[in-house]
C-alpha cells in the first residue's frame, strides 16, 4: 500500500493503518530502535510508543514523506529512553561507540553552545551546506548511527572514505557552530 | 549527558532524511586524464587496483608505472581487451605512492581491502617559463603563488585524519624523472585562498619546477604563477 493511502487510513482511524505501517517501515523503525537502546525489552516498548505516537500524531500531522515522518519519531522517543535510562544509569553513554567525535562535540561547552543559537534552523542550514554524498554519510552515521563499516558497505565506498567524509564534515559543523555563535 | 550531539541530529528535516533513504551509491571512476597519480598515504595494505582498456590496442605499448617514495618501481602492463587487477603491497613506510598512466587507461580503484588507505588523484603540473626552463644564476629568486578555490567541486575523496601528510599541494623542483620537494602546502580551512613560498637556486643552472595538486575540494587550483624576483 501507498504511503498516501496509509496516512488516509490514519485520517479515517482506521486501526489498519499501524498493521500497514508496521508491515511496511517495522523493520526499519526497528533498526534505529536497536541501535540507540539495543534489542532488549526497552527497544520492544519504544516500538510500542513509535506507532503510538503515529496514531496520535496523524492527524493533525499530514507527513509528505510517512516514511522519514515515522523514522524522525522512532529516533526521537529513542533517545528520550535512552536519556531516561542514562539519568537512572542503566545504560551505557551511546557516545562510546563513537569515538570519533572530537570532545568539542561531546563536552559541556557544546551543550551550551546549542542552548544559545536556534539550533535545528541553524543545523538544517549546515546540512544544506554539504555536497549530497557528505551529507548522507554525515547522516547515517549521527542520524541513523549507522557503523563506518556498514556505510562503506551500503554506499559501496570505502571506509577510508567514509571516515574522511565524516571528519570534513564535523570540522566544518564545529566551525560553523562557532560561527553562529559568536553571531 | 554526552549525546548531545547525537540528539540534536534529530533535528534534521524530513526531507534529508528521505534523501538518505532513497540514495544510492555510486562507483568511484577515474578516467581520461593524462596523468594521473594516486597517492596513497601512510597506508598499509593491500591496494587493488583494475585497470581497464578505453582505447585502441596499439595505445598499451606503454605500461602504468608506480613509484613509491623509497624509490622502488614496477610496472604494470594492463591487458588490451580485458580488465586487469594489480594486487599492490603498499609498504609501512611509503607516504605516498604514485600510480601514473595515460589517458588510455581507466583505473578503478578498489581499496576496500585496506582499512587506512586515504588516497587523493593527484595531478603534476610542470611549471616551464616560454623557453621550457627556468635559467637561474646562483642566489636568484623565485616566487611562486598559487590561487586555490577553497569551495571547488572535485573528487570527493580526500585524506583521512591522521594520514593528511604530503597528500595536499607541493612545490617542487623537476630533476629529470625526479620530484624534489620545496614546500607542501596543507591548505585548510583558515587558508585565504592564496599559497606563496620563494625558492633560491643554489647554483646557476636551468630550473624545472612543478606543483603536484590533487583534485580535493579544498586544494582545487584556480591559477599559478612564477616569477624571478631577484
Amino acid at each position: 500500500m501507498d504511503d498516501e493511502k496509509i496516512v488516509g487510513l490514519y485520517f479515517a482511524r482506521d486501526e489498519l493503518a499501524l498493521s500497514e505501517t508496521e508491515e511496511k517501515y517495522g523493520h526499519l523503525l526497528k533498526s534505529i530502535v536497536t541501535k540507540a537502546l539495543g534489542s532488549g525489552a526497552d527497544a520492544d516498548e519504544c516500538m510500542s510508543d513509535i506507532y503510538l505516537s503515529l496514531w496520535s500524531s496523524i492527524p493533525p500531522a499530514r507527513p509528505e514523506s510517512l516514511r522519514a515522518y515515522a523514522c524522525a519519531i522512532a529516533r526521537n522517543l529513542s533517545f528520550k529512553k535512552l536519556s531516561y535510562n542514562l539519568a537512572k544509569k542503566r545504560s551505557a553513554d551511546l557516545s562510546v561507540s563513537f569515538d570519533e567525535l572530537e570532545a568539542s562535540l561531546t563536552n559541556d561547552a557544546f551543550a551550551e553552545s546549542i542552548k544559545k543559537i536556534e539550533f535545528r534552523e541553524f543545523f538544517n542550514r549546515f546540512l544544506q551546506s554539504l555536497r549530497k554524498e557528505s551529507r548522507v554519510v554525515f547522516l547515517k552515521r549521527y542520524y541513523f548511527l549507522d557503523s563506518i563499516p556498514e556505510i562503506a558497505a551500503d554506499l559501496n565506498i570505502t571506509e577510508g572514505k567514509v571516515k574522511s567524509l565524516l571528519f570534513r564534515a564535523r570540522k566544518k559543523f564545529i566551525h560553523e557552530i562557532k560561527k553562529e555563535e559568536k553571531a | 549527558m554526552k549525546n548531545d550531539f547525537l540528539e540534536q541530529v534529530g533535528t534534521a528535516d524530513e526531507k534529508y532524511i528521505e534523501e538518505v533513504l532513497e540514495y544510492r551509491s555510486k562507483k568511484i571512476t577515474v578516467s581520461k586524464k593524462k596523468l594521473i597519480a594516486i597517492a596513497l598515504a601512510a597506508a598499509l595494505g593491500i591496494c587493488a587496483l583494475s585497470i581497464q582498456s578505453i582505447a585502441a590496442p596499439e595505445a598499451f605499448e606503454d605500461p602504468a608505472v608506480l613509484t613509491d617514495e623509497p624509490g622502488r618501481i614496477s610496472t604494470f602492463t594492463p591487458s588490451k581487451h580485458e580488465t586487469s587487477y594489480l594486487k599492490y603491497d603498499v609498504p609501512y613506510d611509503s607516504r605516498y605512492t604514485r600510480i601514473e598512466m595515460d589517458e588510455n587507461y581507466q583505473a578503478v580503484l578498489d581499496i576496500d581491502s585496506a582499512e587506512n588507505f586515504a588516497f587523493n588523484y593527484l595531478e603534476v603540473i610542470r611549471l616551464n617559463d616560454d623557453e621550457g626552463k627556468f635559467s637561474l644564476e646562483r642566489g636568484d629568486t623565485v616566487n611562486v603563488r598559487i590561487e586555490i578555490d577553497l569551495e571547488a567541486e572535485g573528487l570527493d575523496d580526500g585524506p583521512v585524519e591522521g594520514a593528511r601528510e604530503g597528500v595536499h599541494l607541493t612545490f617542487g623542483r623537476a630533476v629529470g624523472d625526479h620530484l624534489i620537494e620545496i614546500e607542501n602546502f596543507q591548505p585548510d580551512d583558515d587558508t585565504d585562498g592564496v599559497l606563496e613560498c620563494t625558492y633560491t637556486a643554489p647554483t646557476t643552472g636551468e630550473y624545472e619546477f612543478y606543483i603536484q595538486s590533487g583534485e580535493i575540494p579544498w586544494v582545487h587550483v584556480k591559477s599559478i604563477s612564477i616569477e624571478k624576483i631577484s
